[in-house]
């Protein structure tokens, strides 16, 4: 009998990947996708790159000790104060760009293109699907909102001074930064994802995203400055900034947010994360329950 | 245990209110079978029930003994190339191939590998690096059968695997198609055009409106078929010279005249068509087309149930 195997076709006779670990499968596929294009991930880690420059030029001259000679007093010891803190709000910034040109638009795409069925055609289950996609956008947003951040805690402490009391006074600081990090890594993972799972259609999702995200928070700032200063952990670049306030306790930058407690901005962020979470979670196993390819 | 690659229990599937496949029993052992039917037939819901992208409203459905909506693990052991075309469109052939062979499971080194060889075999190794974005409709065809075949399943379903490629490329793919199954892979092809499953296999399971209305030789259906009236267009400049011609013939059962054309019903095609090859030569007529209306199953399904159901 003539087969395919005379014809120099070869069986795939190996071991095979256990179902368990096939959504790092999705996650490298996220990776895969997300660096074909320039506008989706490339020129958003971009920015972040410049933000992490220009930062961390500020903190350099701060501690040239012919600026600190010329400069003002106090002046170039507040620059290396603020200087990740305000980097930090820019972080977010950028990762909200990146949640319009990726994370709000990744499983409305999938619903959208019908891509289910190449997922669910083969051995993968929901969950490995939401924890593929969840994952996939942690790494590629923990470049913008930990890595950037990361870098800079270590400059601020490299030029912290050689004694140890300077060192072991600037060491908090990484830990703090991987802490608002963290968090600001979860809210622009997980958070547009969440809105991606919302409707089946990319645009929609970005909009809906787009219009909570400024518009809904903008409402919230405003009803919590005239009522409940906790109603404006809402919005989630306020209730990032509480905790970074909070955490860095830098006077200058005590504006409006500050006045949003930590608690609030905590349990902000974290109802956010979870009900997103839970949200993808929802749709993707209603969608594929229902026949994730449609009726024909 | 049934020894059957796919067993069909009384299995039906709605969509709301809408009927996708109503109380079908059927079972498959091995070799190519053709779902033949018309759109809407319930083909492409039958084939998603099978690789587990659905779930049966009513009775069962297993797939070596297994139901696949609920057994995950038993769909490492299918290859589904789906009717729609959309993939990841900026990926490269081998890109696409690659993720969907480590999603079925082949670990990350053989992966690539095994896309490569399943790209070869469908005959896209000259595309092999280009992006799916620019493939034309028989190259996005090839690559989905390739993204089916690339983690080695025992069974193959491929829904309307055929549509849209043009004649050359429909030929290569069907003899592709059985080499697959010379191999050993069980295979399950859609299609609403009859010659299309006829070039395939001569098993055919021929669905309309949900359920089965025949299964078995191919030649048997096709025999049902040509019962019916089959209508041919001959658009020329001497009409009456050919439905002359045609009038006396017993299988010709109505001519009706158009503007430059002759409408034939008649009960046996290849005797009609050698007829009319013969009046145009011999009245030396200018044919301009000859179509049939007729390529379209539906209509001829509503015949052969009596237009009842």
């Amino acid at each position: 009998m003539s087969t395919i195997h005379d014809l120099g076709y070869q069986r795939y006779v190996g071991t095979r990947r256990t179902a368990a670990t096939r959504w790092r499968v999705i996650v490298r596929n996220q990776l895969s996708i997300a660096w074909k294009t320039w506008w989706r991930y490339k020129a958003v880690l971009a920015l972040a790159v410049i933000v992490t420059f220009v930062a961390g030029g500020f903190m350099y001259l701060a501690s040239d000790q012919r600026v600190r000679a010329f400069g003002r007093a106090g002046i170039p010891q507040m620059m290396k104060e603020v200087a990740i803190p305000v980097a930090l709000q820019w972080y977010c910034r950028i990762a909200f760009l990146l949640s319009l040109t990726l994370s709000a638009g990744v499983v409305a795409t999938d619903m959208q293109s019908g891509a289910f069925t190449f997922y669910f055609a083969r051995s993968i289950r929901p969950v490995d699907y939401v924890i593929g996609k969840l994952a996939g956008m942690v790494l590629l947003v923990a470049t913008i909102t930990l890595a950037g951040p990361v870098l800079l805690a270590a400059l601020r402490i490299g030029l912290s001074g050689d004694d140890t009391e300077s060192l072991a006074d600037a060491l908090p600081v990484l830990l703090k930064v991987f802490a608002i990090g963290g968090l600001a890594t979860l809210v622009y993972a997980a958070v547009p994802l969440g809105f991606s799972a919302l409707v089946p259609n990319r645009r929609y999702a970005l909009a809906l995203w787009a219009a909570y995200y400024l518009v809904v928070g903008a409402m919230a700032i405003g009803i919590g400055y005239a009522t409940s200063h906790s109603l404006g952990a809402l919005q989630l670049p306020s209730a990032i900034e509480a905790v970074t306030l909070r955490l860095f306790d830098v006077e200058i930058l005590h504006g409006l947010d500050a006045k949003v407690p930590l608690s609030a901005g905590l349990i902000s962020i974290g109802a956010h994360v979870v009900v997103a979470i839970g949200l993808v979670g929802w749709r993707v196993r209603a969608a594929q329950q229902s026949g994730v390819g449609g009726a024909t | 245990m049934s020894s059957a690659v796919v067993s069909v229990e009384r299995c039906s599937k709605w969509y709301g209110n809408v009927l996708g496949v109503s109380d079908i029993s059927w079972e498959l052992k091995g070799g190519i079978v053709g779902l033949l039917g018309p759109n809407g037939a319930g083909k492409s819901t039958l084939i998603k029930m099978m690789a587990g992208l659905l779930r049966p409203s009513r009775g069962t459905l297993t797939v070596f003994g297994k139901q696949p909506f609920e057994e995950v693990a038993v769909r490492a052991r299918l290859g589904y190339a789906p009717e729609h075309e959309k993939t990841w469109d900026e990926l490269t052939a081998r890109e696409l191939v690659t993720v969907m062979a480590r999603l079925a499971g082949v670990p990350g080194d053989r992966a690539a590998a095994a896309a490569e060889t399943a790209l070869v075999e469908m005959g896209m190794a000259n595309a092999i690096d280009r992006r799916v974005k620019g493939f034309s409709k028989g190259m996005r065809q090839r690559t989905k059968l390739a993204t089916a075949i690339a983690h080695d399943p025992e069974l193959l379903l491929l829904d309307e695997p055929l549509t849209g490629v043009d004649p050359v490329a429909r030929v290569d793919i069907i003899e592709r198609i059985k080499k697959l199954a010379a191999a050993g892979k069980t295979v399950v092809v859609s299609s609403h055009v009859l010659y299309e499953i006829e070039a395939l296999t001569s098993e055919i399971v021929v669905i309309y409106r949900g359920q089965v209305l025949a299964e078995g030789n191919v030649y048997e259906i096709r025999k049902l078929i040509d019962r019916h009236p089959h209508r041919i267009r001959v658009e020329c400049d001497q009409p009456r010279a050919i439905a002359a011609v045609l009038a006396t013939a017993d299988h010709v059962a109505r001519l009706v005249f158009e503007r430059n054309a002759v409408l034939i019903e008649t009960r046996d095609p290849d005797r009609c068509y050698d007829a009319i090859a013969g009046a145009v030569l011999d009245g030396n007529i200018g044919v301009t087309a000859m179509t049939s209306p007729d390529n379209n199953l539906g209509a001829v399904f509503e015949y052969l149930t009596g237009g009842a159901r």
